[in-house]
């Protein structure tokens, strides 16, 4: 019997925790020869359970270009991100994916990337990130430009400095007014403020884009203003799903399924939208 | 072309013999002052007229039902299918727009991926419809929606109820023709052509409401925002009713059923004029509005189901009308947008 519902059993390898809220885990897959053959593409999603609590959506953060596991990043909210957050390395969890369209990635080639993401949105775009450090040779100058509300809400810090430390990487870190420590080195302001500033190039690139609402509103102007056009510029859209397989009815911007022919959107896609998320 | 004919009293007695077969029996039967379709009844109590409260969808996709079952070992799990509970089923009976409401819904169950719990129990359904020679209820609309009180979609075998108290069957698929020599048996006569279309006729001359829908969808494409939303939609209650017992709503929510170290996951009903429904962990709701939940179902069903499927998301069976608490009548809203449209507006 094949039942769409039915996830692959994955094991908790590696946990951390990023901030007081948000915790990132590595998977492997229970069935060795699951592992062998899974593969997925950056801006894929999946579903999440901890059986006898629930199923939740998020993306894969881990880049397809490192085989054989699956890494997720999420911030304990809900009933099922709760009790997600307080199982154990070795212990056994549930996944179903990957579902979704992706990142073009092979259509960057020869230009220059430019990641702008916000809080917990920094997990999408560290696949896309991984996945073209990964292909290094492959794209011209990488551009990060990664905001959060304060110090303690950045997450993946360790892999931070290792973007800082790579001559090959322009890495902007920044936090909102207020949010800062005494010994932060970063800028201090908000993120369509801060890639004002840092002023990537529009030439020949492409950005993604990656956070709330409200950054995405107020960032989509500024990357105009730059000069990027709006078949440059990709995003996600994060609503709200619970089968990933179009049928369960809630994750639709007017005609447009999120789980099927998205999550991933350029910036012209979007404007074409009814404003319905 | 004649038509076999037998007596509306032997129904019952056709649909004693499909359960002798073993087949679980669906029917409308009545409960106090109402029609419900229910199973497991005495074919014997069958009603042929009425509108029954509930549609035939709980029979093919129930309002909760195990998809899976997972067992912890210690900090190992183990996952087992749950095969569906579809037994072989007959619909008998049925009202046209929800047996209609079956290949309507279909394409959504296999949209890339194939819904097993839906295929299923489809494939072990046999419906028998009964045409309405009278609408049934006056929120009745089927013909707006381009079916008929004697439409066949989705049907294995049609039933005409012509003069004399006799039934004319015409049996439409493979499934529908196996059952042939079993209504054969009580044959009581043929039916004409001409009294089929008395049927058609006076089922189509009762409805009440006749108004074409064509326009509604290029009205729907253009006025995403329209001050119609708030002016006919902000005494909606937001109580999900008209989802519940539409034939062809089918959005549903997946929950973990816990016990000690087992339990199943589960498939339930679910309904898009819920706030909860599209809420996002961050606390933003894309539909934050009861106004915009409900322009979300209209333009589900006359908008982006005809697009993705090609055919409307709706039958016309008027209970989305007749039973929302507040009056507020999915007929008269898209009556009013065609009208709009109609006037250029």
């Amino acid at each position: 019997m094949n039942n769409i519902y039915k996830p692959y059993l994955v094991r908790i390898e590696e946990k951390t925790k990023e901030t007081y809220d948000t915790t990132s885990m590595k998977l492997t897959f229970v069935d060795e020869s699951v592992g062998e053959t899974f593969t997925f593409r950056a801006g894929n999603f999946g579903e999440y359970s901890v059986f006898g609590e629930g199923e939740s959506t998020f993306c894969i953060a881990s880049s397809p270009t490192r085989k054989g596991y699956i890494e997720c990043c999420f911030r304990a909210v809900g009933r099922v991100t709760r009790s997600l957050a307080e199982k154990e390395v070795g212990d056994v969890i549930g996944f179903r994916g990957p579902y979704g369209n992706d990142f073009p990635i092979e259509s960057f080639f020869g230009k220059n990337v430019v990641f702008i993401a916000g809080g917990i949105a920094l997990p999408p775009v560290r696949s896309v990130i991984w996945n073209v450090l990964d292909l290094r040779d492959k794209f011209e100058e990488v551009t990060i430009v990664y905001g959060a509300r304060s110090v303690a809400d950045l997450v993946y810090k360790k892999e931070l400095l290792l973007w800082e430390q790579r001559p090959d990487v322009t890495l902007v870190t920044t936090v909102d007014p207020g949010g800062e420590t005494p010994d932060w080195k970063g800028r201090i302001g908000f993120v369509p403020n801060v890639l004002k500033e840092v002023a990537p190039k529009a030439a020949n690139s492409v950005a993604v884009l990656c956070g709330p609402p409200i950054m995405i509103k107020f960032t989509l102007p500024v990357l105009k203003e730059l000069g990027f056009g709006e078949e440059d510029v990709w995003t996600t859209l994060e609503n709200r799903m619970k089968c990933g397989l179009g049928k369960c009815g809630r994750c639709n911007v007017g005609k447009v399924y999120v789980c099927k022919e998205g999550p991933v959107f350029t910036a012209a896609q979007i404007a074409k939208m009814p404003n319905d998320f | 072309m004649p038509y076999l004919a037998i007596d509306v009293d032997d129904l019952p007695k056709v649909a004693e013999e499909l359960a002798a077969r073993g087949t679980r029996l669906v029917m409308p039967v009545r409960e106090g002052a109402d029609v419900f379709y229910r199973q497991g009844v005495t074919p014997s109590e069958m009603v042929f007229s009425g509108l029954p409260k509930n549609s035939i969808k709980e029979f093919l996709f129930p309002k909760s039902e195990r998809i899976l079952r997972y067992r912890y070992v210690g900090n190992e799990v183990a996952l087992e299918d749950v095969l569906p509970e579809a037994e072989e089923t007959a619909i008998v009976c049925a009202r046209p727009c929800d047996a209609a409401s079956i290949p309507v819904v279909a394409p959504l169950w296999n949209w890339d991926y194939e819904d097993v719990f839906f295929n299923m129990r489809r494939a072990r359904t046999i419906v028998i419809t009964l045409a309405c020679a009278q609408a049934p209820d006056e929120a009745c609309f089927c013909t707006s929606v381009g079916l008929a009180p004697h439409s066949d979609k989705g049907s294995d075998v049609l039933l005409y109820p012509v003069c004399e108290g006799r039934l004319a069957c015409c049996f439409l698929t493979d499934a529908g023709k196996g059952l042939e020599p079993l209504f054969a048996r009580y044959k009581k006569g043929e039916a004409g052509d001409d009294e089929i279309e008395a049927v058609k006729r006076s089922g189509e001359a009762s409805l009440a409401h006749r108004r074409r829908l064509d326009k509604v969808r290029a009205w729907l494409e253009a006025h995403f925002e329209d001050p119609l939303w708030e002016q006919k939609a902000s005494r909606c209650i937001g109580c999900g009713t008209c989802t519940f017992v539409c034939p062809t709503c089918h959005c549903f929510d997946i929950q973990d059923e816990s016990g000690f170290d087992t339990g199943y996951r589960r498939k339930n009903w679910d309904a898009c004029q819920f706030s909860l429904f599209t809420l996002h962990t961050s606390g933003h709701n894309p539909r934050d509005t009861q106004p915009k939940r409900y322009r979300q179902r209209i333009y589900h069903k006359y908008a982006i189901y005809p697009e993705k499927f090609g055919t409307v998301l709706c039958t016309g069976c008027g209970r989305c009308v007749a039973y929302c608490p507040v009056n507020l009548s999915l007929y008269d809203v898209v009556a009013a947008i065609q009208e709009r449209a109609e006037k250029g507006e």
